[in-house]
């Protein structure tokens, strides 16, 4: 594969559920190396379904979905979880074991590495989502909920994929737990090279994290690009059932007084007041 | 497509058309004539108009190919435990002595008398779920004036089993999300992961069971009491018409059942000895 080609590649991609509905229509999607991404869109427009089918759970009914130059339609879920792992919203859904070692070991352990270096990637992926050894012996079930979110988080870890999918991350969370599993997400991306793509219907949490958005709706995709860029487009956040956050109205309508449409968040907020404030 | 309690039916299925006491009646009574049918020919072909039902009610029988390793686990359990597991009974016909076990011919037979009892009940049940949403059974329920707290209860427990099965799909994709795939792979191996499904199903049922009673008793529901005693408007009914066609159909169910009831007590077919295939297979193997 040349170094320039998406690490995800979504072809006319049809998706149809066995009752027949259809979930995704044509969708055309890249996805390159290093990227933060949200997948946002009301509740059915089809983003949890879009990302089954990148990970490989949910073969296209037509269209390809190349990942990392392989088609997911011929290639076994296996060598699929090697490179996209896919974080369910409900940690509860995805918890298996006893305890927290072998929950995150049971990825290592599916795709039959050596328990030396099960071993290895347990103890990586417990120090990058900052799970203390004390908690190993513990039963996952009994955890608060935004440290199981980090087990199932780890246990995805383990098994090294390119591209983490994380489904609703911060549901479910108080504003501090939220921030610190988007902080963590941030440092994954960042500092161990995880392409990241977070599925949320929370738009200040989009501003403030995200690079690029794509917008769903409809089961298609109705918008793609810089986070400022798709929060300016009113008509496609209408049509998604989306608003942008309260700061990029607040910019949007002050358009007048020189303020940017696609300001995301207070502090940027704040720096083109002041740059107002000083200009006078 | 319209979801049913166990998989999907189209929009033009005739079963639409019937109302849902029918079918819950059909249920209740066809799963009794295997009771009343000793020769395993006649309840075989019981199963195979339960099959010309299903398809002409336009169930993927596709998915029937489930039932399979059920059925032939279900009949090796039951004939082991007839023959092999039978004891000794002089009276009885010796076929065979196996390493000491006496196998006889009347416990072959009744494994298999037994066997086909069963499998036309399974199917019955089968095609009513196949063919049944949750609001229909309510609403078959509601329509021989069962009390509503029967109803609620049953109601309840339908929607937690779909949840139960709508979280099992969810915990299965997550094993597969996590590597697990159990193509190629030993029996045992497969046991022991499919037994870890156990792990997050149980966790889940116990949080969504608390969820239920806090939100029941949060809206005033209580089992006991005045509360329980109000009298409720069947809403749901007023959706549903008892056509002359579903009269038509509950009349010959019950007539049906009574003809079984008269030809096996009052004519004294539908016996042990009227089996032809019994009595074929009796000469066959001995």
């Amino acid at each position: 594969m040349s170094e320039k080609e998406p690490f995800v590649q979504v072809k006319n991609m049809i998706f149809r559920y066995p009752d027949g509905t259809q979930a995704l229509s044509n969708i055309n999607l890249n996805i390159r190396e290093g990227e933060f991404m949200a997948l946002i869109g009301q509740n059915g427009s089809g983003k949890t379904t879009l990302s089954k089918c990148i990970n490989g759970l949910f073969k296209p009914s037509s269209g390809d979905v190349i990942v990392d130059g392989q088609n997911t339609k011929t290639t076994s879920i296996v060598q699929m979880v090697r490179r996209v792992g896919y974080v369910f919203q409900n940690p509860d859904h995805q918890l298996f074991n006893s305890n927290c070692w072998d929950e995150i070991a049971y990825g290592p352990r599916n795709i039959e590495l050596s328990e030396a270096e099960v071993k290895e990637r347990v103890e990586e992926a417990a120090k990058v989502v900052g799970l203390s050894e004390e908690l190993f012996a513990e039963h996952p079930f009994f955890l608060p909920k935004g440290q199981r979110q980090r087990v199932a988080i780890g246990s995805i870890l383990a098994l090294r994929p390119k591209v983490i999918i994380v489904d609703e991350p911060t549901t479910g969370q108080d504003a501090k737990q939220s921030l610190e599993i988007m902080d963590f997400l941030v440092d994954l991306n960042e500092n161990h090279g995880h392409t990241v793509v977070i599925i949320t219907h929370d738009m200040p949490i989009v501003a403030r994290y995200a690079k690029r958005v794509v917008a769903m709706g409809n089961s298609r995709i109705l918008a793609d690009g810089p986070t400022a860029e798709v929060f300016s487009q009113h008509d496609i956040l209408a049509e998604a059932s989306l608003e942008p956050p309260q700061i990029t109205q607040l910019a949007q309508l002050s358009g007048g007084f020189g303020f940017r449409a696609g300001t995301l968040t207070v502090t940027e907020m704040w720096e083109q007041f002041q740059a107002l404030v000083t200009s006078f | 497509m319209r979801k049913t309690l166990l998989g999907y039916v189209p929009d033009e299925s005739p079963i639409y058309a019937i109302h849902p006491f029918v079918k819950l009646f059909f249920l209740l009574v066809v799963s009794l004539f295997p009771m009343f049918i000793t020769p395993p020919e006649w309840n075989l072909f019981l199963m195979l108009f339960l099959l010309g039902a299903m398809w002409y009610s336009k169930v993927n029988m596709s998915t029937l190919r489930i039932y399979v390793p059920v059925a032939v686990s279900m009949g090796t359990i039951i004939l082991l435990s007839y023959t092999v597991l039978g004891g000794t009974h002089p009276e009885y016909q010796l076929l065979y002595k196996i390493a000491g076990i006496k196998i006889y011919w009347e416990r072959i037979r009744d494994a298999i008398v037994v066997y086909f009892r069963i499998l036309p009940m399974i199917f019955s049940m089968v095609f009513f779920l196949s063919t049944s949403r949750e609001r229909d059974v309510i609403v078959a329920m509601r329509s021989i004036r069962l009390p509503f707290i029967v109803t609620y209860i049953f109601a309840m427990s339908l929607r937690a089993a779909g949840m139960v099965l709508e979280d099992f799909h969810i915990v299965r994709q997550a094993e597969k999300a996590r590597g697990f795939d159990p193509a190629g792979k030993s029996l045992y191996y497969k046991i022991r992961q499919y037994v870890m499904y156990m792990i997050p199903l149980f966790a889940l049922s116990l949080r969504r069971s608390e969820d239920f009673t806090n939100a029941l008793v949060a809206r005033g529901y209580a089992f006991t009491g005045e509360a329980s005693r109000v009298k409720r408007a069947d809403y749901v009914l007023t959706h549903y018409t008892f056509t002359t066609l579903d009269m038509v159909l509950t009349i010959i169910i019950g007539l049906s059942f009574v003809a079984i009831l008269y030809l096996r007590y009052g004519l004294g077919y539908l016996d042990l000895d009227s089996s032809w295939f019994l009595s074929w297979l009796q000469g066959a193997i001995t």
